[in-house]
């Protein structure tokens, strides 16, 4: 069982709010006439009912896979390691899209930036460990701080959020390998 | 959006599927009863029976593709299919002569020296302590299926050599050498170190007032503490069920308890975690080319059995010791898996090639090939599991 501190920490380093900010930064302004507020709002919804779904039902989920989770948290930690050192290597991800207004709340903001495979696969296994409730609690943290840096747009600390993203990268390398030995030494 | 999303969710796919084959392919662990599982032990009781020589040695291995008998022996291991033989006497005593047959070619096969004896192996002339740990455990056993005391001089001479190989920080040596009247100091083993502790811990049990206690304490903080350094395991710790079924063993004792200390206690969880870990990737194997080459061919009998009576151990331990009661329910849980698994691969009546000719009924075959500790093992993991098949059968009522 981790605490809530901990799994916010977790989240924070698979949900990556400096990438996803700084994705969204690269795109430029969004050319959309609705308050600048909402397409980020939109997202961020989209995100939760997404990691709601999957954190309250990741037992579900792993039954229907025929996985306990202690085998899944190495899956998880395998994928949270890969993409942390590709955020590491490449920096942010930058899905190409011209997308503006809801579409671009949809995709690509809700979906690969808010909702990333580290995230959904964060969702599962902490789910299955700690609860849907807490692990969603723990979420919320990391998807506030998305949300703040989504609305004010710090086009001009695009250097500093790569460096944060790059930093963040890292340290879901180590949350990675923690979840990896975790799988490993349970029973 | 549509196609953006599309490609994305396309690689996502890709990778999920990768993920599913390679790394998290499903876990199945075949459903037993707690009778199917007495039926499985029976049934390899009944391989070895048959197999079992005149002079009370038994079939050491069996090429069912070729139908040929190995003309190799191994008195440790003959040992331990006695005591696994005697433990199964515990509920069905029917298995009795074919046990003490066991015991008798071991007795015939004694070598005494300064008040001690000890099971010479009548093919290299060595005298080995796994043997007799063994032995001892095998002759504990019939004791307490039996209530039978006619051996108790003969366990006490063994367990007198026992602690002859021992040495002042509670570990052994592996062999005794008759050419210079000692023990050789440069091998152990790391088999003999566990089956020992358990022997020593089973005398205590026995014969409570004699104090097997202390060498027993000393031999479970070496293992708890030292063993994996000293004898530079590679990934520790060493998947020991010997060493489980003498903390289990321990805990059992008389007396104002925890039998346990600290280091025990760590000492078991980290064994319950390999135990299960191993267990989980088992599971996932399948027989089949595929799964050999992704993730390893399917353990045979002999391994998968030792997982299942180290946790079959722990289980009973985690029931005597609160400190370990919360790992009760998954260590229970692999356990039964395991006795699935077990039960699932053992070759039944009705299964193909299977005859008076080619004895392969109640055994467990790995590349057409089976080895006496096959039965061994899985016949011991089959039969301690019971109970925890039982008690998760209550539960789910």
């Amino acid at each position: 069982m981790n605490t809530y501190w901990q799994l916010a920490v977790f989240f924070f380093a698979a949900i990556n709010p400096a990438s996803v900010a700084l994705a969204t930064a690269r795109r430029g302004a969004d050319r959309d006439a609705r308050p600048r507020w909402q397409t980020p709002a939109i997202a961020i919804v989209i995100a939760v009912v997404v990691y709601a779904a999957v954190a309250f039902g990741s037992e579900r989920i792993l039954d229907g896979l025929d996985i306990e989770p202690e085998s899944f948290r190495v899956a998880a930690g395998i994928v949270m390691a890969a993409v942390g050192v590709l955020i590491i290597w490449r920096g942010a991800f930058d899905p190409q899209s011209e997308d503006a207004g809801l579409q671009a709340a949809v995709f690509p903001l809700a979906l690969p930036l808010l909702v990333s495979p580290a995230g959904l696969v964060a969702a599962v296994s902490y789910g299955a460990d700690d609860g849907g409730g807490k692990a969603l609690g723990a979420l919320a943290v990391s998807l506030g701080i998305a949300a703040v840096l989504l609305v004010a747009h710090p086009q001009r600390a695009m250097p500093a959020l790569d460096a944060i993203a790059r930093l963040t990268g890292a340290l879901l390398v180590v949350v990675a390998a923690g979840l990896v030995v975790d799988g490993v030494r349970a029973i | 959006m549509t196609r953006g999303m599309a490609a994305v969710l396309g690689v996502w796919a890709v990778g999920a599927i990768g993920l599913r084959v390679v790394v998290v392919p499903p876990q199945f662990c075949p459903p037993v009863t707690s009778a199917g599982a007495l039926e499985s032990a029976k049934a390899a009781a009944g391989w070895i029976e048959r197999a079992q020589q005149p002079d009370g040695s038994y079939t050491y291995e069996f090429n069912a593709d070729e139908s040929t008998y190995s003309a190799e022996y191994n008195s440790v291991r003959h040992a331990g299919v006695t005591t696994s033989l005697y433990q199964l006497a515990a509920i069905d005593p029917s298995v009795l002569p074919t046990a003490d047959r066991g015991l008798t070619w071991m007795q015939d096969h004694m070598a005494r020296y300064n008040g001690w004896a000890a099971l010479q192996d009548p093919f290299d002339g060595t005298i080995e302590l796994g043997a007799d740990a063994l032995m001892l455990t095998a002759l504990a056993q019939r004791r307490i299926a039996t209530n039978d005391p006619q051996y108790d001089s003969l366990m006490h001479e063994v367990a007198r050599f026992i602690l002859v190989m021992q040495q002042d920080d509670g570990s052994f040596l592996l062999r005794w050498l008759p050419q210079t009247g000692a023990p050789d100091p440069t091998e152990r083993s790391k088999y003999a170190t566990g089956e020992s502790f358990w022997a020593l811990a089973m005398m205590h049990r026995l014969f409570p007032t004699e104090g097997w206690d202390v060498p027993t304490r000393k031999v479970a903080d070496y293992l708890s503490l030292h063993r994996d350094t000293v004898e530079k395991q590679k990934f520790p710790p060493w998947a020991d069920q010997w060493a489980a079924y003498g903390l289990a063993e321990m805990a059992a004792w008389p007396g104002p308890g925890p039998q346990l200390n600290e280091a025990n206690v760590t000492y078991a969880r980290s064994l319950a975690e390999r135990f299960g870990f191993l267990v989980r990737v088992e599971s996932q194997r399948r027989d089949n080319a595929f799964s050999d080459v992704i993730h390893g061919r399917q353990a045979r009998a002999a391994g998968m059995g030792t997982w299942g009576e180290g946790l079959d151990s722990l289980w009973r331990l985690s029931g005597l010791d609160s400190r370990l009661a919360h790992m009760q329910a998954k260590i229970g849980e692999r356990a039964a898996c395991t006795s699935g698994m077990l039960a699932e691969r053992q070759i039944k009546a009705g299964d193909p090639n299977t005859g008076p000719d080619v004895p392969r009924l109640g055994g467990w075959f790995t590349d057409g090939v089976t080895r006496m500790d096959d039965q061994q093992h899985a016949l011991s993991a089959l039969l301690r599991g019971r109970e925890i098949l039982d008690s998760r059968s209550k539960e789910q009522k």
